[in-house]
């Protein structure tokens, strides 16, 4: 097996070690996989690990490289999907109860992009319970149970790509795909100590993927470094006439220097969070001033007045209470494992088409007003979130009968505070002005990197939003960081 | 609708959200039909679409969660409250888009 000093390494160097055969794609499937399967039930961190498609794929790497058949930088590089992506074959849980043995009988498209650069599927990761889609209390709404934090295992990664953060963390796989319709991958990104991408709106295709708010979902990429989201992306992203919100008419060039802004205009968001953590803030306030240091220039900007959170927060609820009418409807949303999941979505059923459509008459005014920030910066800067990763504190509380089959069984142990990504309306705190909701709501790309650990020896983020398709801005702001930085090479103590 | 008079509007806006976000998330009481920080025309709402909610699902529901769907459409009216102060004109398209065909 591969050692750590290995399966840490980011996807360039994993590809160059492949290409020189320093080591082949079966061994390095295998040290994956063998990891996975001794540290991923600790943390919760899968749904399936899917060993034998990993091996399959790797042992067709293998013979491909060694023809001199080169695809390009994910070639045998192992990965893990959010399982709210279709593998055919595999199930497909949504990290729901209702749909513990849901099959499909495709690919959806990122798997196909995937497949066809050879990447090598490990496995389907955790996730909460329909992503949030019907809300949710606490990190134990999920069919695998809390997924845990390499960084502290009383901790939990954040959601809703709360497996994806586990594996990359802990080394599982090199890096995995996410899901953010509200800070889903920022979130875990930003607890975990990893660098996590959200793309433009309508950048990469989610046909296949789970739907929450068609409008506000996006897949990305969850990875060691923003280089490494780069690569992801350029393979991942494209347009696709499968997906109707696909908004993109040609590929995603990445390394592009001439796409990247020179000098980087960077905004300090100040209205934003609400007080920081001191630590968070001084870590958020250097990291800024290496970059300054190095060229970079940085003002104080403030993002625009507007019911962000709510438009946000209020298409979420009532895309959501469409895209999953048939579990309502049923009552089948009665065996989801959160309380708030359970009814939520018979509340949102009492919107009308009249609220919708004024939510997004405001929503294209907000969407003008935030746009006008980006003529003076090239991207906008804050912390990945408002705290580093919050405890899970031991209080059971029974919730629902066990399972007769499938994964482990979900654990009942509420969160010591209500954190959830996206947040449902009951537990939502508009005052601390996440931008989170802002981002989202608008489309806007944004990128969170490590930028130093607390004195608990928790990862603390800088996060990167950039104007509306222009991705090429985030990347370019965190690799410059990580060129400059060492955070993003710290690795968790877990075996 | 001029963006200055739209950005006068919106201070307007501004401090109503403000008034609004000094109020607790969730401030109804279980027994307390009127939520804290809604007009009656509001609050009436609710409690409309709180009586169609429960003649809809109301036989799969406990008490405890009735009283929680009542207060969880209330923090929706509050969102949607926000929403209808901010100032649009009859020309203000929403952000949905209608993709053709084209013949593809």
């Amino acid at each position: 097996m591969l050692g750590e000093e290995i399966l840490y390494l980011p996807i360039s160097e994993l590809g160059r070690h492949l290409r020189q055969k320093s080591f082949s794609p079966v061994e390095l499937a295998q040290s994956y996989l063998d990891r996975s399967h001794k540290i991923g039930p600790k943390l919760n961190a899968y749904v399936t690990i899917t060993s034998e498609l990993a091996i399959e794929q790797a042992r067709s790497a293998e013979k491909e490289i060694a023809a001199g058949h080169y695809r390009g930088p994910l070639h045998g590089v192992p990965y893990a999907l959010k399982d709210l992506v279709a593998v055919k074959g595999y199930r497909t849980t949504w990290g729901a109860r209702p749909y513990v043995d849901q099959t499909f009988d495709y690919n959806a498209t990122i798997v196909e992009k995937l497949n066809a650069a050879g990447a090598v599927l490990i496995g389907k990761a955790a996730m909460i319970e329909l992503a949030g889609g019907l809300g949710y209390s606490n990190g134990f709404a999920a069919l695998t149970g809390a997924a845990r934090n390499p960084w502290n295992t009383e901790c939990w990664t954040c959601g809703s790509s709360s497996g994806s953060g586990a594996v990359v963390a802990a080394g599982l796989a090199p890096w995995a795909i996410g899901s953010d319709t509200r800070g889903s991958i920022i979130c875990p990104t930003s607890w975990c100590g990893i660098s996590g991408m959200r793309p433009s709106f309508g950048r990469v295709s989610r046909y296949g993927a789970m739907a929450i708010a068609w409008t506000m979902d996006k897949l990305g990429p969850m990875a060691r470094t923003a280089d490494d989201c780069g690569l992801i992306l350029s393979v991942i992203a494209g347009p696709d006439p499968k997906d109707h919100d696909s908004q993109f008419t040609g590929p995603f060039h990445y390394p592009a220097s001439e796409l990247e802004p020179k000098p980087l205009r960077i905004g300090k968001l100040t209205n934003v969070w609400g007080r920081l953590p001191e630590e968070l803030e001084t870590a958020v306030t250097k990291a800024l001033a290496t970059m300054e240091k190095a060229g970079a220039r940085v003002s104080d900007v403030e993002m625009p007045e507007g019911p962000f959170e709510d438009a946000a927060e209020l298409t979420i609820l009532i895309e959501a209470a469409s895209a999953f009418q048939t579990l309502i409807r049923s009552g089948d949303c009665a065996r989801l494992d959160d309380p708030l999941g359970q009814i939520n979505g018979y509340a949102s059923d009492q919107f009308s088409a009249t609220d919708y459509l004024q939510v997004q008459r405001v929503r294209a005014f907000l969407q003008r007003k935030v746009d006008k920030l980006f003529d003076s910066f090239d991207v906008l800067a804050t912390a990945g979130q408002q705290s580093v990763a919050q405890r899970l504190t031991p209080a059971p509380r029974p919730q629902q009968p066990p399972l007769q089959k499938g994964p482990a069984q979900p654990s009942s142990q509420p969160l010591s505070q209500p954190l959830s990504q996206p947040r449902p309306a009951a537990n939502r705190n508009a005052q601390t002005k996440p931008p989170d909701g802002v981002s989202s709501l608008c489309g806007l790309p944004a990128l969170a990197v490590p930028c130093g650990f607390n004195s608990e020896g928790l990862p603390m983020a800088i996060q990167f939003i950039g104007r509306a398709g222009n991705d090429h801005a985030v990347i370019a702001a965190a690799r410059m960081f990580q060129a400059l930085t060492e955070w993003h090479k710290k690795r968790p103590a877990i075996s | 609708m001029s963006e200055t008079r739209r950005d006068v509007s919106r201070r307007k806006f501004g401090r109503a959200a403000l008034l609004g976000a000094a109020l607790p998330a969730v401030s109804a009481a279980p027994q307390q039909p009127a939520a804290a920080g809604l007009s009656d025309a509001e609050n009436a709402e609710v409690e409309a679409r709180y009586n169609n909610a429960i003649r809809q699902y109301g036989d799969r529901l406990s008490d405890e969660q009735r009283q929680r769907i009542r207060r969880i459409l209330a923090a929706n009216e509050r969102m949607m409250s926000h929403i209808r102060e901010f100032p649009l004109d009859n020309g203000d398209t929403p952000a949905t888009v209608l993709k053709l065909e084209g013949g593809k």
